[in-house]
């Protein structure tokens, strides 16, 4: 399953820039089947980032492609094993699709600053 | 195109973070301008934006304690690890400032008389100034949330740069290393570190400097105040070059910075040739490079 | 007595007067370093640190053989510190805020703490006789309350203690604060000084801490300082002039009030003051 964060739902919603306090997630299932939930961490007053990567999680998404995901978030996205694309110049749910189908998008990971694990 | 963002730090304060930020933003011209000094907000002097909008910022939360249903037992004082709740006549005493809002007191209510109400940590403001938007904030002093203002300000900043496809989000950054600066820094295309030749000064400049490197932050160094000890310039000299990072300039000691914040003034401009001879467009150049090649 | 040195604006001076107090108020004193984000009071003493103490802040374990993976704790935390997916329970300790909640509704009992270091406190002598402690947070680190807290618990059996605070208003300055029998406030009579004083001395009214103000780098029209000081109260208990000769002193991490005989005069009347202020 992909999530990719988005400003509304419909057909090809914008991508929202946020994650953690993005408006809804659309959720894409091996069949192209889009459904959508809304993100009900976005208006926590901390570490939104996080919650709304256990929301995630617990709907079986295994990759995000986002534009840009704080460190916070990082943590339990990489202790989870979820795979995150960039979605660079993508600005709608269908071109990002269609950028991680063409292999074009960004693997995004290691190299992100990450908080301190103990 | 999508916006570049600089922001300016010091790790030890007074270096002259401010004046610096300041004097870069006649230079930029299609700019947005954010003062992340939440607890020490200072810009505004200098550039005097006219505000637009001022919202509260609500980041935290705080118990509130409903007298009408405490039995006074003492439970929540007993549990509070942050010394927020103290004995009172007719219910505990709820100190603001040191409650962070986790709730385990009303966990331990034996009367269901705590709830955590949001609370009012500060101000946000959105302006304009004569140089272009400005996006600044003031910590309600005594509050610990400066990151989370902080971030809402880039935020706001961000978007503001988007409506107006400004081309640079310049930021002013707060002192120290910790949340806030940390929150202003971490995705930014370039951390210019704006120190002075002192012990204290390098000392600091090598903790942020560390703090910027493990964010993977670009970073850059202004010299201000050179001339107080060529020791110390020879030092910080020396610390750029061994690990790579690229000395923008050295701005000397003088009065004329003094003299233009005294008199609310942006120092590159009202002392426009001290800086052009101390090689201010250089700088500006430099800049200008490093942002566009990452 | 506690006399905490504190600014608002970084870069007044605080370190400068604290280290110079110290320098002259005799032997039974501690001076405390609780800018513990950039502590820099240790530049201007000779002596090495005789003693090194982790500071820890704890964070929660849970027991996956005990868990029954209700996902309470998860939904208690406000910090997000906890998150409890299908798969597993991720706890992000730097998140935690140490508040105890998260074990007091598990169920199960699954939930014990653990500590990880996120800095030091550092103890020595400043001359001869006086305790010198300051703390360092590490870096990428969040908060320094904890550190803070750990330099105050220290020097208690000193006369008075002199206790160079962090800049700011937020949080750290609250901690540093807390108790203090005196604020000395260091401005300097600039714009930026004089705005970020205000903050400051919101602070200290909210927390009812007497307080006086030390004007440093004076030289400049003082007047729009001197009327909000009146308005406000505050009694202007000293200045030091910037000279470039101070400067360079500085700079070097010299003590002024053993390099000048005319600052070390001013320094031995202004801790006669305070002392007797407090």
């Amino acid at each position: 399953m992909i999530a990719i964060p988005v400003k509304d739902t419909g057909d090809n919603p914008e991508v929202d820039e946020r994650f953690g306090r993005c408006a809804f997630f659309c959720i894409i299932d091996d069949k192209g089947t889009k459904t959508f939930i809304e993100n009900s961490a976005k208006d926590l007053s901390s570490g939104a980032g996080g919650q709304a990567v256990s929301i995630l999680a617990n709907n079986d998404v295994d990759v995000i492609i986002a534009p840009h995901i704080g460190p916070k978030s990082m943590t339990p996205i990489l202790e989870l094993g979820i795979k995150v694309f960039s979605v660079g110049n993508a600005k709608t749910v269908s071109e990002a699709l269609e950028g991680l189908k063409l292999n074009i998008l960004k693997a995004v990971g290691e190299e992100k600053p990450g908080l301190r694990r103990v | 195109m999508k916006h570049k963002e600089i922001v300016l730090i010091s790790g030890k304060g007074g270096t002259g973070k401010t004046s610096m930020t300041a004097s870069l933003i006649p230079y930029f011209p299609k700019l947005v301008i954010a003062d992340c000094d939440v607890d020490a907000p200072d810009l505004d002097i200098l550039l005097e934006p006219k505000i637009l909008q001022k919202e509260d910022f609500i980041a935290t939360a705080k118990a509130v304690i409903d007298s009408s249903k405490c039995i006074n037992c003492g439970n929540c004082i007993n549990v509070c690890r942050f010394n927020a709740l103290s004995p009172g006549d007719n219910t505990p005493v709820v100190k603001e400032v040191y409650c962070e809002g986790c709730n385990a007191c009303s966990l331990v209510c034996s009367s269901d008389a705590i709830s955590i109400a949001p609370y009012k940590t500060g101000e946000i403001f959105d302006s304009v100034t004569e140089f272009g938007p400005m996006i600044h904030a003031r910590l309600t002093p005594g509050e610990e949330v400066s990151g989370r203002l902080v971030s809402e300000v880039r935020k706001r900043g961000k978007k503001k740069a988007e409506e107006t496809n400004a081309e640079v989000m310049l930021i002013d950054g707060p002192p120290g290393i910790a949340c806030n600066v940390i929150s202003s820094i971490t995705g930014a295309n370039l951390a210019i570190i704006v120190t002075e030749p002192t012990t204290s000064g390098l000392h600091d400049l090598i903790r942020v400097h560390d703090t910027a490197k493990k964010l993977k932050v670009p970073t850059a160094v202004i010299i201000n105040k050179d001339g107080l000890s060529s020791e110390y310039s020879n030092k910080i000299v020396s610390y750029t070059e061994t690990q790579g990072i690229i000395l923008l300039g050295r701005i000397p000691l003088s009065n004329k910075i003094l003299d233009s914040i005294n008199n609310k003034k942006i120092p590159s401009i009202n002392a426009k040739d001290f800086f052009i001879s101390n090689g201010w467009e250089l700088i500006i150049n430099n800049i200008n490079k490093m942002i566009y090649s990452s | 007595m506690n006399i905490v040195v504190l600014s608002g604006k970084g870069g007044t001076g605080k370190t400068t007067i604290s280290v110079n107090l110290a320098n002259i108020a005799g032997s039974d004193i501690a001076l405390l370093d609780c800018d513990v984000e950039e502590p820099n009071s240790h530049l201007f003493c000779n002596n090495e640190f005789t003693s090194y103490e982790d500071v820890g802040a704890l964070y929660p374990v849970i027991a996956e053989d005990i868990c029954i993976h209700c996902g309470k704790c998860g939904s208690f935390c406000n910090f997000s510190a906890i998150l409890c997916t299908k798969k597993m329970n991720i706890v992000m300790p730097e998140m935690c805020h140490d508040c105890g909640g998260c074990s007091l509704v598990c169920p199960v009992d699954a939930i014990s703490y653990e500590t990880r270091t996120i800095g030091h406190i550092r103890r020595g002598l400043f001359n001869q006789e006086q305790q010198f402690i300051d703390g360092i947070l590490n870096i990428g680190e969040f908060s320094s309350t904890k550190i803070i807290e750990k330099v105050l618990s220290q020097g208690l059996d000193a006369k008075h203690r002199i206790i160079d605070a962090p800049p700011g208003s937020a949080c750290a300055a609250v901690e540093t604060v807390e108790g203090a029998d005196l604020a000395l406030i260091v401005t300097e009579p600039t714009p930026f000084a004089l705005s970020d004083m205000k903050m400051v001395v919101e602070m200290l009214e909210n927390m009812k801490i007497p307080a006086a103000v030390f004007i440093n780098k004076s030289g400049a029209d003082e007047t729009e300082l001197l009327e909000y000081c009146k308005a406000k109260e505050l009694k202007v208990v000293g200045r030091l002039p910037f000279f470039k000769e101070y400067g360079e002193v500085y700079a070097k991490g010299g003590l002024l009030s053993s390099e000048f005989p005319e600052v070390n005069k001013l320094f031995v009347t202004l801790w006669r003051d305070l002392v007797n202020e407090a």
